[in-house]
């Protein structure tokens, strides 16, 4: 992930509230609009299609250093299980903790 | 009192002992007049009991006066019973007074602390007025409840957090809440209490303040290891 500082990061990135899981229906569904995106185009920029869990929570892509906040586990899943449902991502072990992410849905390919 | 001990230990045992009775005898007096009023008290709720009884065998109507009477009876016994009374009656006078005597001495705190006041701050100021004959919580909640249908100017409003507050009936949600979003605005984000210094409110409003703002989609949160702190919501503002 060293050329992952290359990645033009979107606004909402330096927005603190970006991190927080926002209680508001129609915030969260901007919000998780705005993650997908992001993750899909980090892994897209990057080159990367494997994504651990567990791993991904300290890399840059769910953790802003520069701001100190950070995704916990309970968001990224939820956000990750929604880009499941439009098949952009896709697990590979029942416990949910790795994945293959799709820049591209299989149907698109 | 008059009576005279011998000198010596003898006198003094003797002494003591006659007071430990004095004493035994006052605590059991004491103890048995209470059991009376005990009895007493068990009576009046048997018959209230049965009265209640009685009035639910009749249909209930438009607030007769024997059920209101009836009301006072067992707010006097400290058994008031709203589960199923309240169809019979709604609330009681004595808590329609007390609404009306609240709105009329609330006005002015009201007023100079932005028409918004929670309960347990109104608890405190009325009691603290009053010195004697204080009122309970519970009193004054019967009594705010009775507020809106006595229309008066005075209102109780109960946020989805659950705290409740009184406001007057002046009082403009609206144009309050986009002062705080101006607020917002210029400082860039604020915590409740950060707010609660700038607008002069309390804590608890100015977090309810700006829950409310949150609510409505005009401000977004930022919750982390230095505290709940709000944002103007630019997710909705800005797009992707």
């Amino acid at each position: 992930m060293a050329n992952s500082f290359d990645f033009e990061w979107p606004w909402q990135y330096q927005f603190p509230p970006f991190f927080t899981l926002q209680p508001n229906s129609d915030t969260r569904a901007k919000q998780l609009e705005a993650w997908k995106t992001l993750i899909l185009d980090f892994h897209k920029l990057n080159k990367i299609y494997l994504l651990d869990v567990t791993e991904a929570q300290a890399s840059p892509l769910f953790n802003n250093k520069a701001i100190n906040r950070k995704l916990n586990s309970e968001a990224i899943n939820l956000i990750l299980d929604e880009l499941q449902k439009q098949g952009n991502v896709e697990w590979l072990d029942k416990q949910k903790q790795r994945c293959y992410v799709f820049w591209r849905t299989p149907e698109e390919w | 009192k008059g009576k005279q001990y011998r000198a010596g230990i003898v006198g003094i045992e003797r002494q003591i002992r006659d007071r430990n009775e004095a004493t035994g005898e006052t605590i059991s007096e004491a103890f048995e007049d209470l059991k009376n009023l005990m009895k007493m008290a068990k009576e009046m709720v048997n018959l209230s009991k049965s009265v209640s009884q009685k009035l639910r065998e009749k249909q209930s109507d438009i607030t007769e006066d024997e059920t209101v009477q009836f009301k006072s009876y067992l707010l006097s016994l400290g058994i008031s019973d709203p589960v199923t009374k309240s169809e019979y009656g709604s609330g009681s006078i004595f808590h329609t007074e007390l609404a009306k005597q609240l709105s009329e001495a609330l006005i002015k705190p009201l007023q100079t602390s932005g028409g918004i006041l929670s309960l347990t701050e109104v608890y405190c100021r009325v009691n603290r007025a009053r010195g004697v004959e204080l009122i309970s919580p519970e009193d004054l909640l019967n009594a705010c409840l009775m507020l809106e249908k006595l229309n008066l100017p005075v209102k109780l409003h109960k946020f989805d957090s659950g705290v409740m507050v009184l406001r007057l009936e002046t009082y403009d949600t609206a144009s309050e809440a986009r002062k705080v979003g101006e607020i917002l605005q210029d400082k860039g984000s604020l915590t409740a209490d950060e707010l609660s210094i700038f607008s002069k409110v309390t804590l608890v409003i100015a977090k309810e303040r700006l829950l409310f703002l949150e609510k409505e989609g005009i401000a977004c949160r930022d919750d982390s290891i230095e505290g709940l702190r709000f944002y103007p919501n630019r997710f909705l503002t800005e797009g992707a």
